[in-house]
Formats: C-alpha cells, sequence, structure tokens
C-alpha cells in the first residue's frame, strides 16, 4: 500500500515541491547549457 | 513576446542534443511508473494478482518517477513544438503532443487514485464512471510511442553530434 501512496503523487493537484524539482532541472539543464557556450567560446578564442 | 519565443528556441537548438537528451532521460524514467500499472492496477482488475512488490529502493524510484513526470512533459513537448516551428505542420508531431499533454487530464481529473479506488472496489467515493478508469490507463500508454520515438531522436542527435565534433577537431587538426 505504501507504494501505491507512492505512485499516487499526482492526486488531482500539483504542489509546490513538484514545481520546485521542475524549476531545479531547468536551471541545471541552462547551467550546462551555459557551461557548454562558456567551453566552446573558449575554444574558439 | 516574438523575439522572446525566437531567442528561447534558437538557445534550444543551440544546445539541441542536451535538451533532448535530458527529456529523454526524464522521459524513459516514465516506464517505471508504467511498469507499476501493467504488473499491479491492470494485473489486480483483470486476474487478481500484482506482480509489483516494491521495497526501499524501488519505491524511492517511483517517488523520483512521480516528482520527474511534469518536467519530462514539458521537456518532450518543446521537442515536438520546435519540430512543427521547424518543418510546419505535420501530422506526426502533433499527435504526439496530443498523446502528451492528454496526461494532464489524467494528472489533474481521471487520476492514478481513482484509477486504484476504482479497481480496488473502493469507487463507491467516486461519482465518475468505471470505464473512465480504462481511458485514464489508455491515456498512460499513449506515452509508449512518444517514448520510443523521443529516445530514437536522442540517439541520432548524440551521433550526429559526436560525428559533427570528430569532423570540427580532425579539420582543425
Amino acid at each position: 500500500m505504501g507504494a501505491i501512496s507512492l505512485a499516487l503523487l499526482h492526486n488531482g493537484r500539483i504542489g509546490w515541491d513538484e514545481i520546485l524539482v521542475a524549476v531545479l532541472i531547468a536551471l541545471a539543464v541552462a547551467a550546462i547549457a551555459f557551461w557548454q557556450d562558456r567551453r566552446g567560446s573558449s575554444k574558439d578564442a | 513576446m516574438h523575439s522572446l519565443w525566437t531567442r528561447f528556441f534558437d538557445w534550444y537548438e543551440r544546445h539541441y542534443t542536451l535538451n533532448i537528451a535530458v527529456a529523454a532521460g526524464l522521459f524513459v524514467l516514465q516506464l517505471i511508473h508504467l511498469y507499476w500499472l501493467t504488473a499491479h492496477v491492470v494485473m489486480l482488475r483483470l486476474i487478481e494478482r500484482s506482480f509489483f512488490d516494491p521495497n526501499g529502493v524501488i519505491q524511492f524510484a517511483i517517488l523520483i518517477v512521480d516528482y520527474t513526470e511534469i518536467p519530462a512533459l514539458l521537456g518532450v513537448s518543446l521537442i515536438y513544438i520546435n519540430e512543427l516551428r521547424r518543418h510546419g505542420w505535420s501530422w506526426k508531431p502533433v499527435l504526439f503532443l496530443l498523446f502528451l499533454n492528454s496526461q494532464w487530464l489524467h494528472i489533474f481529473w481521471i487520476t492514478d487514485e481513482f484509477v486504484v479506488n476504482e479497481f480496488t472496489g473502493a469507487g463507491a467515493v467516486s461519482t465518475l464512471p468505471v470505464w473512465l478508469a480504462w481511458i485514464a490507463i489508455l491515456i498512460d500508454y499513449l506515452e509508449l510511442p512518444v517514448i520510443y520515438d523521443t529516445i530514437r531522436k536522442a540517439l541520432v542527435s548524440v551521433r550526429e553530434r559526436r560525428v559533427g565534433d570528430f569532423l570540427r577537431e580532425e579539420l582543425a587538426s
């Protein structure tokens, strides 16, 4: 039953914790992209 | 607004491999949820036996998967929005966007909680019909063709990037 309750996180609403996870993932992708841009421009120089 | 849209997708395309790899990775995690749905919910309903007995690590994995569903839906939607933007109207990206975004219906209305309640006999608490539970399950399975296509696109993109990097380095030396 514990497993079911874990799998039922989306019980008709989205909590702040889920929005936070989405924002953190987006920030992580943006940070990697920024690092890739920096690395690309230093290679070109 | 138009400029923001263009700038965002310029950035998106410049980091296409990263964006598609992250989206595909998050989307693949959803297979764990689909496994739970099949092995526990559907099997319990059809043959009254569950093939899903998670313990510590698996329970934790399910929690992670649930937390990553929304970022996965958004990330993969961007892939197909970008495809429509670049190549114009085509049925496949439109259909996949419909498959993907029908999940919101499942997240907000015909939820997992409703499906489990209906299938375990606790459905009296809901005014929704049982067939809607099967619709919710069908909506979840609509992710499968999109997961397959996203993985394929991610692999192609990684391979092309590797070839690109190799050629650039060879030409530079």
